[in-house]
């Protein structure tokens, strides 16, 4: 097609047309707001209530600030405790994002079959390192916990907004 | 089945389900608000207001299962019938894939748990797509993880961007159909298969409802997610490839996506070639859903949300009041008898005489007496409501 011909279509203006009237739209997807790295410690129960060794789910009542919203979700990490030390896994699997269950002593993901060791370590499947170890500080007796989640999918941990 | 037949009835029956889309819609929206902490109880107060049925999402949940079941069947069909022409195949695989688009969209919308969780595993697919995985989730999620900016989104594509894409692909597709099409409205086949589609999602509506599971719970270690019918195989080829997620996130859906582009370009194939490209695509489908679902035969079936809220009351009942209450609810538990509490026999008609369940909640929610402890800050108000269901089905019945 010459160029001529090129001008006297309505399909180039249109593009023109959609890209003059489309960009603030597509600016306001493109806008992601950067992670904000939340440093609150989150109460995970008493130190005492611990079982000594092996791994035990606990709720957590995670408050975050998202966006123009305050709001609390529910999220479940693992802990283990050894002697006066505890230690806290997330339970989110980093291929997928399911919740990994203990099966025996290791943990297994109920999703794609991604298997880790009893430290959390990854054994097989589709995820690309194992379990995200989360900061942990006792206080006054208390168990708590620094939540975060981290991008799935990929062998890095890199910490994620929420 | 005829290939032509076979043809034309998926195509009546993906117009059919797409203009239900199209009208059930707005009303669906008319009763749905685009946030997380809303959606769930927006979709349940319109399920209450249809009496628990909630016919209007059935049919749309419905028509999108019919829409992806006949559009895949449609271009199965006019690829078995010989090679394509650009101008309609290229379309019409276009608006299949915006079918898709909109199911994984219009998941997340009511919030429940079968939402949450699969839209979960989605992105986390998507996030293992090479290179332009993790943005594109990013991009779709407004940020690094579910929250505040999803709903907004994803309710934006799937009212407004992707509508709109599909209305402009299936303008393209009858364009290209125009001569076929005209016949088929002329001959009395067509439309009667057509008629036939909507009856068919009527009935399906009517007596089996569209699920909705408990709301969302990002911390439940019980819920084992599962992608939709639709979506098994590919689930499985993820299961049976384990350790290369990349395989079930780019792999497959990328030698799908150039085999539709590249169909109506490639020399055509003889009649023979076609049949036992069909059968192996038939057979691979069939035999992969199959072994998914042989595979989970173990898993327990999900609740629906009123069924889990019956069961946790159930067991909320059992745990903090059958000790006074008794298991059968006559007020004759092992605690009240021990200790000479005063709790109420639920199973006496003069029981009854006074309560109503706006009591009922008042009590077990701030206690009633000295006897009576307050659950208010133990339970949640949901837990609280279906706990005073619970305690109204000992309510012996009239003549009894």
């Amino acid at each position: 097609m010459r160029r001529r011909e090129l001008l006297r279509s309505w399909k180039p203006w249109l593009g023109v047309l959609a890209a003059g009237a489309g960009w603030p739209t597509l600016a306001r997807w493109l806008h992601l707001e950067p992670a904000a790295a939340d440093e609150t410690w989150v109460d995970a129960g008493k130190l005492g209530d611990l079982p000594e060794d092996g791994w035990e789910p606990r709720r957590l009542a995670v408050r975050r600030r998202d966006h123009w919203r305050e709001s609390v979700r529910s999220e479940t990490v693992y802990l283990r405790r050894r002697g006066e030390a505890v230690e806290a896994l997330s339970a989110v699997c980093p291929h997928g994002g399911c919740l990994v269950r203990q099966q025996a002593d290791a943990f297994a993901c109920p999703c794609h079959q991604g298997r880790f060791d009893s430290d959390g370590g990854r054994v097989e499947g589709p995820a690309r390192r194992g379990l995200d170890p989360l900061p942990v500080r006792i206080g006054r007796g208390r168990v708590q916990v620094r939540h975060r989640l981290f991008r799935g999918g990929i062998s890095d941990r890199e910490p994620v907004a929420g | 089945m005829r290939p032509r037949l076979a043809r034309e009835a998926a195509g009546a029956g993906s117009l059919v389900s797409l203009v239900v889309l199209v009208l059930t819609g707005p009303g669906l929206m008319a009763g749905y608000v685009p946030s997380e902490a809303e959606a769930f109880d927006a979709v349940l107060y319109v399920r209450r207001l249809e009496g628990g049925a909630g016919w209007l999402r059935s049919l749309h949940s419905h028509a999108a299962s019919g829409a992806v079941a006949c559009g895949a069947l449609f271009l199965l069909a006019t690829a078995a019938a010989g090679r394509p022409r650009r101008g309609m195949w290229w379309p019409a695989s276009g608006l299949f894939l915006v079918l898709i688009g909109l199911c994984f969209t219009g998941y997340l919308l009511p919030m429940d748990q079968f939402a949450w969780w699969g839209n979960r595993v989605r992105l986390g697919i998507v996030e293992s797509v090479p290179l332009v995985g993790g943005w594109l989730a990013d991009v779709l999620r407004g940020g690094g993880s579910v929250g505040a900016a999803t709903l907004p989104r994803y309710y934006a594509l799937h009212t407004a961007v992707l509508p709109w894409l599909a209305a402009l692909l299936l303008w393209r597709l009858l364009a290209a159909e125009r001569e076929g099409l005209a016949a088929a409205l002329s001959a009395r086949r067509p439309l009667l298969l057509a008629g036939l589609a909507l009856a068919a999602l009527w009935t399906a509506a009517l007596i089996a409802p569209a699920a909705l599971e408990p709301r969302a719970d990002p911390s439940d270690l019980e819920y084992t997610p599962r992608p939709e019918w639709y979506f098994l195989w590919l689930f499985q080829i993820g299961r049976l490839t384990e350790g290369q997620a990349w395989v079930q996130g780019a792999l497959v859906p990328g030698l799908g996506l150039l085999a539709l582009v590249a169909l109506p370009l490639l020399p055509p194939l003889s009649a023979r070639q076609r049949a036992a490209a069909v059968a192996a695509l038939v057979a691979g489908w069939t035999a992969l859903t199959g072994l998914a679902l042989w595979e989970d035969r173990d898993l327990p079936p999900r609740p629906g949300y009123e069924e889990a809220l019956a069961a946790r009351a159930d067991a909320i009942y059992a745990d903090d009041c059958a000790s006074c209450h008794g298991s059968t609810g006559r007020g004759d538990g092992s605690r009240s008898r021990s200790f000479g509490l005063d709790a109420r026999d639920f199973t006496s008609p003069g029981f009854w005489q006074t309560a109503d369940p706006d009591r009922l909640v008042a009590a077990i929610r701030d206690g009633l007496g000295e006897d009576m402890p307050a659950f208010g800050r133990k339970l949640s108000d949901e837990e609280i409501g279906a706990l005073a269901e619970r305690v109204e089905r000992f309510r012996p019945r009239a003549g009894e």
